[in-house]
């Protein structure tokens, strides 16, 4: 899990989309606050940590988010799991309120201490052509899209996670599993000369 | 003389039908799928791996853990015949049929009824019991003319009354161009199938489009494996044989040695070939047997055990080879590659018999 301070340098740093040295991931346990981590001579510039922008009054275009989900800087921040499998919601109590909140982003700027997975990372473009993302959001073994509840997105965006999906269908862009169509014969049969 | 003379009338009349037939838009090919012989080739040519067949749907069901459960040698025998049964219903090949004709007739024309609706009304008559291909439904036009509906207004009033689950009222983008060339491209084929059979009705022109850019990217990228253990294999080799393509089928078969496949491929293509539709009721030629035998010998040497003599392997092989070439040299495009694969895989059969031979030697030596 990703702990404040961290995630907040972390996912600035996908802006960079540089290639990334000998970054250990957050999942391995190490934590460091040194700026860049120098790699061997002659290679590539290490990923950079940029502080946090709260403005999401520019949306990114959906080319430069399919863009970032093959980068270094991704995959340094999230690894291989989804995006929403290192948040956790703040809620008082044991038992979370049925609904997340409405909206992270009042006003253009993040307006929240802990913000969903879609929000806090403003390259994460929830659109049908983002096939990478939305396949992040859909039950590996029943095909279900998940619910809130599992993802801690806020309410716009799972709507506009939704609305993204229903889309993708509509392209053909994410493949998805149909009913199996039963055919009687004898609707179809030229009738008997 | 007046007998020699029809007989010869007879014959001219003959070949100029068959000329007349063998254009391939001019002939209705569902007179020719629904044979039983058709039917049991285009299943028999699917490999029917039953992991795949079987393969769980994902609809957002709730899933259940599996059964173990514990059987007598009778319950076993019944469960196997229970599975063949579900293997052919899932290996169900969608129907082929020719586009539609057009349904619409003018019921009645009221020329006093114009101008009281701004928009067209369309009846449907929602009895569960009927067919909806066959159903009842009218439109009054705003001039008053009340007639049949045609085939958009009917797929659609049908959709919204009584809903098929998975099909949308509207066609899917995914089938227009460019998205249709795109899911192809990223070789979706079988997502792009399943959802066309449950979008369309076999007859309709956009499912016949769809389903024949499908099956020309397959055959023109040679990825038949994606279709195979589907229900949608035994239509694509319908298409290729209906429209004289079957080469490179051939050829992915005998690559993979497939033999008797190929054979049931050539066999496929003959009776597509003929000029009268097949019924069930004339009984297959002196060839069609032949070939059958064949088939039958040689599935019985693939189930024998390995002691089994090369000798009865190597002539049901040698018949099928005759069948083989005896296409390739008549009636194949593709003939150099095909008479070479054919020449590898007729050199790697006898260097492995020649090896067994070596072998089982040996093992009698010692």
């Amino acid at each position: 899990m990703l702990c404040r301070s961290t995630a907040r340098l972390c996912l600035s740093a996908g802006a960079a989309l540089c290639q990334s040295a000998a970054r250990p991931s957050p999942s391995a346990g190490l934590r460091t606050s040194a700026v860049a981590l120098a790699g061997p001579v002659g290679a590539e510039p290490p990923l950079e940590l940029r502080p946090l922008n709260k403005d999401r009054s520019n949306p990114v275009p959906v080319e430069t988010s399919i863009a970032y989900l093959q980068s270094a800087a991704y995959r340094a921040t999230y690894g291989s799991e989804p995006v929403w499998r290192s948040y956790r919601r703040n809620h008082k109590g044991h038992i979370p309120p049925r609904k997340t909140r409405r909206t992270c982003i009042r006003g253009g700027q993040l307006s929240t201490g802990n913000p969903c997975p879609a929000c806090r990372d403003e390259y994460l473009v929830l659109d049908y052509r983002n096939v990478a993302l939305l396949r992040q959001f859909v039950s590996e073994s029943t095909g279900e899209i998940l619910d809130t509840s599992r993802t801690g997105l806020c309410q716009v965006k799972h709507r506009e996670l939704l609305a993204a999906m229903t889309k993708a269908r509509e392209y053909g862009t994410l493949a998805f599993d149909v009913p199996f169509r039963v055919y009687d014969y004898s609707e179809y049969k030229p009738s008997a000369a | 003389m007046a007998f020699r003379r029809l007989l010869s009338f007879n014959h001219v009349g003959n070949n100029f039908c068959r000329k007349y037939c063998q254009g391939v838009a001019s002939r209705d090919p569902s007179l020719y799928f629904f044979s039983s012989r058709v039917q049991e080739l285009l299943f028999q040519l699917n490999d029917r791996q039953h992991d795949l067949v079987f393969k769980p749907r994902k609809l957002g069901q709730k899933l259940e853990a599996p059964q173990y459960v514990f059987m007598t040698d009778e319950d076993l025998d019944k469960e196997r015949r229970r599975i063949e049964q579900r293997l052919r219903e899932k290996l169900q090949v969608p129907p082929v049929l020719g586009p539609r004709k057009p349904i619409e007739r003018v019921l009645a024309k009221d020329p006093r009824l114009e101008g009281l609706h701004d928009s067209k009304l369309l009846c449907i008559d929602i009895s569960p019991d009927l067919s909806d291909r066959k159903r009842m439904i009218t439109a009054r036009e705003p001039d008053g003319t009340l007639r049949t509906a045609n085939w958009h207004e009917r797929g659609r009033i049908n959709q919204i009354f009584l809903p098929v689950d998975g099909r949308t009222v509207t066609m899917p983008k995914m089938f227009e161009e460019p998205h249709l060339t795109e899911c192809l491209d990223r070789e979706e084929y079988v997502s792009v199938l399943d959802r066309a059979c449950v979008q369309f009705e076999p007859d309709d022109p956009d499912y016949i489009r769809v389903t024949s850019a499908t099956y020309d990217h397959v055959d023109a990228a040679r990825l038949y494996e994606r279709l195979q253990s589907t229900r949608h294999f035994g239509a694509l080799a319908f298409y290729l044989a209906w429209h004289r393509r079957i080469d490179n089928l051939l050829l992915y078969f005998i690559q993979l040695e497939k033999l008797d496949q190929a054979v049931k491929l050539i066999h496929l293509y003959r009776l597509l070939r003929s000029a009268e539709p097949i019924s069930d009721q004339t009984p297959p030629t002196r060839q069609e047997s032949s070939q059958s035998d064949g088939f039958s010998s040689s599935s019985e040497s693939g189930s024998e055990s390995e002691s089994s003599s090369s000798d009865s392997d190597s002539d049901s092989e040698g018949v099928q080879l005759d069948i083989i070439r005896d296409y390739i040299e008549n009636a194949s495009v593709k003939r150099p590659v095909l008479e070479l694969a054919l020449q590898n895989f007729q050199h790697l059969s006898a260097e492995r018999r020649r090896v067994e031979r070596e072998q089982r030697r040996a093992d009698g030596r010692q």
